[in-house]
């Protein structure tokens, strides 16, 4: 952990999220998101469905348009940039989607699959392009024989190694990881997290690696921000979020991960929310866990939480959460 | 970094099945279909006369050694005619649908990649296209060009590029929202390529399948508007003006209706057989399921 | 293990899959493959695998939900309190649908059908079995909505699925399959869909409606943390095959073989510490259509020896703990050329050496 504060505190931020929002019409899919990214780190960006996460994800990727805030890579604004500079920057971050097999186009050949990145980007050159994609497939894992077959013809763990290595292919500073092992069976994911790590110490990217629950993330994670409906509740150092949860939700998100020993998950104090998430089109005005909360139960209902929106403010050194009433 | 495996799990070829072009119907429809090609391709060499020809000692005479689906009122040969009605058929029928293809997919891929005003500009004015019934529109214009074998062609294809416009259209919007768009929007593709390497070939099934079954549809339109005679002017042989030529000797000749009404029938039915055939042959499902 | 006749009373499962076999197109691909399984009255049975190592097949092979023109289901016996199902007509197991076993679906999204009030819907299966008037009709809706803790179910049995989250869906799933009180429930990766707090609700539901009902079991899940706080008794499936099954604390406590050991080592763990780099299972599960014909999980094992590419080992008890605890690994078995795993303690590095340069990376 203090190694990562350092590296944190030293370098300038690779990616620097600052107060970002998103809308689609009446809903807030994002409000107020701000975080930083030092380079070769990985921040992972924990939420259930509908807290955002994606949708951060997309708006730093300039997929969809953020309506309020900026997002900075490597100093330049990327909102502030169109048509052909936003399309050069793209070359800077990449992207690895859930579901391996949608994101690859199953009317082309692996290889064409890994080329495609090069070509749009203007190589021309037919065997320096062949070798480039050898040495990609090579990179993720990839036996050279399957260049010619289609997506469906590998398994899903074979094509997420495909995805991950057409994301490599313009040497990207940034890759955005959109829950890259959620659809794989937890075998595979153990491959494919152990090649992104690989991936991360040799090549010194930097990650956003975004996730449904804080089980996988905690191996690969430098920092780890929790999401809920549309905003960040905690932000901290990996070890520190697993030891000392602070936010009710992180808590109950804990808790709520089923442990593989019958002994000790028969032990285990489950926190259980109540009810279902508030829908995002019409949040509540305070905190937005005060329906749900355990520990406002607790406390007796304070109606603090009801009325003012918490910040995120630091608690501890590099610890931020968004609470009233949260202490260790 | 570990090396894997070149086997394939889950993938397992589809059991061979009598569907597609496999099935009785579709050979049957192939069958029909390259017939009626032969025929319109070589008719100069296989007719027994020339179509124009006509033979001073046979009017209205029925079926026989000599003409064996018998002569019209002018004494010409019906077979031949008939023969060569395909050709007129046949191109007006691909040529047709060639042009409302050409055009409507354009417009769809435009109007649904775009999706903003272009896409409410187009469809408007495609919707406003197919709220005339087709025959009424193509008549129309018709009316406007004035009679011949390219206004006819012209004609049916704007009737019929509405069609292809709202279904392109809709499969457009549902294929970019899938991730590998999405993806190559992130790598940084340009609109152009994302249009013509990540979704046209996606799209391309479906809009074969409706250009097949157009094809039998177009050829009805034609054989309608010559039956108006509004077609293809006399004397070259059409389908629909050779029937509209039997219904004035029904009692006498029956056989001139009947016999161009097959031609029409018989084809109509190819291309359409043709059309359900092709699109279970087309199913793109993979059988790679887990 | 067949028992003809009356089976030995204190035991006598509630179902009992006997050297179940099925397969798909033509026989071309075996799914399940011989499997032999046991749930008694009340008990809570976890079937856990990877997906293709056909544990949804299994499950719906007991109901027969298979499309029948390519699906053959046997040789083999489906006994339900002592009948073979297999001998059943398609009107004899339309009665036990729902009635006496009953399935929940992964996906609440596509299992519930959209253009239909969830009251009727969870009444459908009533209806299918029972004549009540409409006022008794009602009431055992609103008591099925009550149960599972569906809030205000007067207004809401009038509402359509997609009126209500992802959570609630799966309640609604919950009360059908309780709805006309069957004995036994399959639940077929329930909570996979689910956000882990929703999916931590829905679990803990199913646990309490279990007791409340003496409801038994069948969780088919590839989550080992849902079969741990879930079941009494687990059976592991690698390609169509049981491979393991043990009480679940004896299987947890003393896994026997390899298999295991990878899905529980590659099993995420919030509270042991964190490691650099994961243990995966390396390379793939084989294909159905083409197993490898010696033990099926050799090519990814990494404690393979020779015995094990040249015969199928059978699933025999592990010596180790008691005869309720078998395994299908020659590691584990006392015979010529077997039994080196007897003992290993499955935390340790792998000190054995791989049988060819297959094993160790991905296969």
């Amino acid at each position: 952990m203090p190694d990562t504060l350092k590296v944190q505190e030293k370098a300038q931020p690779l990616l620097k999220v600052t107060d970002l929002a998103v809308r689609f019409g009446e809903v807030r899919a994002v409000d107020g998101v701000s975080f930083t990214i030092a380079p070769g780190e990985t921040l992972g960006l924990v939420g259930e469905s509908g807290s955002g996460k994606s949708t951060v994800g997309r708006a730093i990727l300039q997929l969809v348009r953020s309506s309020g805030g900026t997002v900075e890579l490597d100093g330049t604004d990327l909102g502030a940039l169109n048509g052909e500079r936003l399309r050069t920057m793209r070359r800077k971050m990449q992207v690895v989607f859930q579901d391996p097999r949608g994101s690859l186009d199953p009317r082309m050949r692996i290889s064409a699959i890994l080329a495609e990145p090069l070509v749009i980007h203007g190589l021309r050159d037919k065997t320096a392009m062949a070798d480039r994609v050898r040495d990609l497939m090579r990179l993720v894992g990839l036996h050279d024989d399957m260049a010619d077959r289609f997506p469906h013809q590998i398994s899903g763990g074979q094509a997420q190694r495909v995805a991950i290595g057409r994301a490599l292919a313009l040497e990207p500073a940034l890759i955005v990881a959109d829950e890259p092992v959620s659809s794989l069976d937890v075998s595979i994911q153990a491959q494919v997290m152990n090649l992104l790590a690989d991936l991360r110490a040799s090549l010194g990217l930097s990650m956003l690696f975004i996730a449904h629950d804080l089980a996988v993330v905690r191996h690969i994670s430098d920092r780890i921000a929790v999401m809920y409906l549309g905003q960040i509740v905690e932000l901290a150092p990996r070890d520190r979020i697993y030891a000392k949860p602070l936010h009710p939700y992180t808590r109950s998100l804990l808790s709520a991960v089923p442990v593989p020993d019958p002994a000790r998950e028969r032990a285990r104090k489950r926190i259980i929310l109540e009810g279902d998430p508030p829908s995002p089109d019409n949040p509540p005005p305070g905190c937005p866990l005060s329906s749900r909360c355990a520990l406002r139960r607790e406390l007796g209902d304070p109606a603090e939480c009801e009325k003012r929106r918490p910040a995120l403010t630091e608690t501890a050194l590099g610890h931020h959460v968004a609470c009233h009433f949260a202490r260790e | 970094m570990t090396d894997v495996s070149t086997h394939t799990p889950h993938y397992v070829p589809r059991p061979r099945t009598t569907r597609g072009l496999r099935s009785p119907l579709g050979i049957l429809a192939l069958v029909l279909v390259v017939l009626i090609l032969g025929v319109a391709i070589f008719c100069g060499l296989i007719a027994p006369y020339d179509p124009n020809k006509q033979d001073y000692n046979a009017f209205l005479e029925g079926p026989s050694a000599a003409h064996w689906l018998g002569t019209d009122h002018l004494g010409r040969d019906l077979l031949s005619r008939l023969m060569y009605g395909s050709r007129v058929a046949l191109m007006v029928g691909f040529g047709a649908v060639g042009f409302a293809m050409f055009c409507g997919v354009t417009l769809g891929l435009l109007a649904g990649y775009s999706r903003g005003f272009l896409d409410d500009a187009i469809m408007r004015v495609v919707d406003a296209i197919l709220a005339f019934p087709s025959v009424m529109l193509a008549l129309g214009i018709m009316a406007a060009l004035g009679p011949g074998l390219s206004t006819i062609i012209i004609a049916i294809g704007i009737a019929d590029m509405p069609l292809f416009a709202r279904l392109t259209r809709s499969q457009v919007l549902s294929v970019r929202e899938r991730d590998f768009v999405t993806a190559a929007l992130a790598m940084g593709a340009r609109a152009p390529r994302i249009i013509i390497r990540h979704i046209l070939p996606h799209i391309l099934g479906p809009v074969i399948a409706l250009a097949t079954l157009q094809v039998g549809h177009a050829i009805l339109i034609e054989a309608v508007l010559s039956f108006l005679g509004l077609g293809v002017q006399p004397p070259t042989a059409s389908w629909g003006a050779i029937l509209k030529s039997g219904f004035d000797y029904l009692e006498l000749a029956p056989w001139i209706s009947a016999f161009s009404g097959l031609a029409i029938l018989m084809t109509v039915l190819g291309v359409t057989l043709l059309e359900d055939a092709l699109r279970e042959q087309m199913d793109p499902k993979s059988g790679a399921k887990t | 293990m067949t028992v003809s006749g009356p089976a030995r009373s204190p035991d006598r499962p509630l179902l009992h899959l006997d050297d179940l076999h099925t397969s798909f197109a033509q026989g071309a691909i075996v799914a399940v493959e011989g499997i032999d399984l046991r749930v008694g009255a009340g008990e809570s049975v976890g079937l856990v695998g990877e997906s293709g190592c056909g544990k949804s097949a299994a499950a719906k092979s007991i109901l027969r939900l298979h499309d029948p023109r390519n699906t053959r289901i046997g040789p083999g016996r489906i006994l339900f309190e002592g009948r073979d199902l297999l001998q059943l007509s398609d009107e004899g197991m339309r009665k036990i649908r729902g009635r006496e076993i009953a399935m929940i679906f992964q996906d609440p999204m596509t299992a519930l059908d959209p253009v239909m009030t969830v009251g009727d819907q969870i009444a459908e299966c009533l209806d299918a079995h029972e004549r009540l008037s409409a006022t008794a009709r009602k009431a055992r809706i609103l008591e099925l909505m009550k149960l599972v803790g569906i809030p205000s179910p007067a207004t809401r049995m009038r509402c359509y699925p997609h009126q209500f989250s992802g959570g609630m869906r799966q309640r609604i799933m919950i009360a059908i399959a309780l709805s006309c009180r069957p004995k036994l429930i399959l639940a077929d990766e329930i909570t996979t869909a689910l956000d882990v707090t929703l999916q931590a609700q829905v679990l803990e539901l199913i646990r309490s409606l279990r007791d409340s009902m003496q409801l038994a079991t069948i969780m088919i899940t590839h989550d080992l943390g849902v079969v741990a706080g879930m079941t009494d008794r687990v059976y592991v499936m690698y390609a169509g095959q049981i491979v393991e099954t043990a009480a679940t604390d004896d299987l947890f406590a003393r896994p026997a073989m390899p298999y295991t050991w990878g899905l529980l080592r590659s099993a995420p763990d919030l509270e042991a510490p964190v490691v650099e780099r994961m243990v995966p299972i390396e390379g793939m599960p084989p294909s159905l259509a083409d197993p490898p014909s010696g033990c099926r999980f050799a090519p990814r094992c990494p404690y393979g020896r020779e015995i094990c590419e040249r015969a199928a080992p059978p699933l025999a008890p592990n010596p180790v703990s008691g005869p309720e605890h078998a395994a299908r690994c020659w590691g584990t078995q006392q015979v010529k050329g077997g039994g080196w795993l007897i003992g290993h303690d499955w935390r340790a590095p792998n000190s054995d050496t791989p049988t060819s340069g297959k094993a160790g990376t991905n296969a």
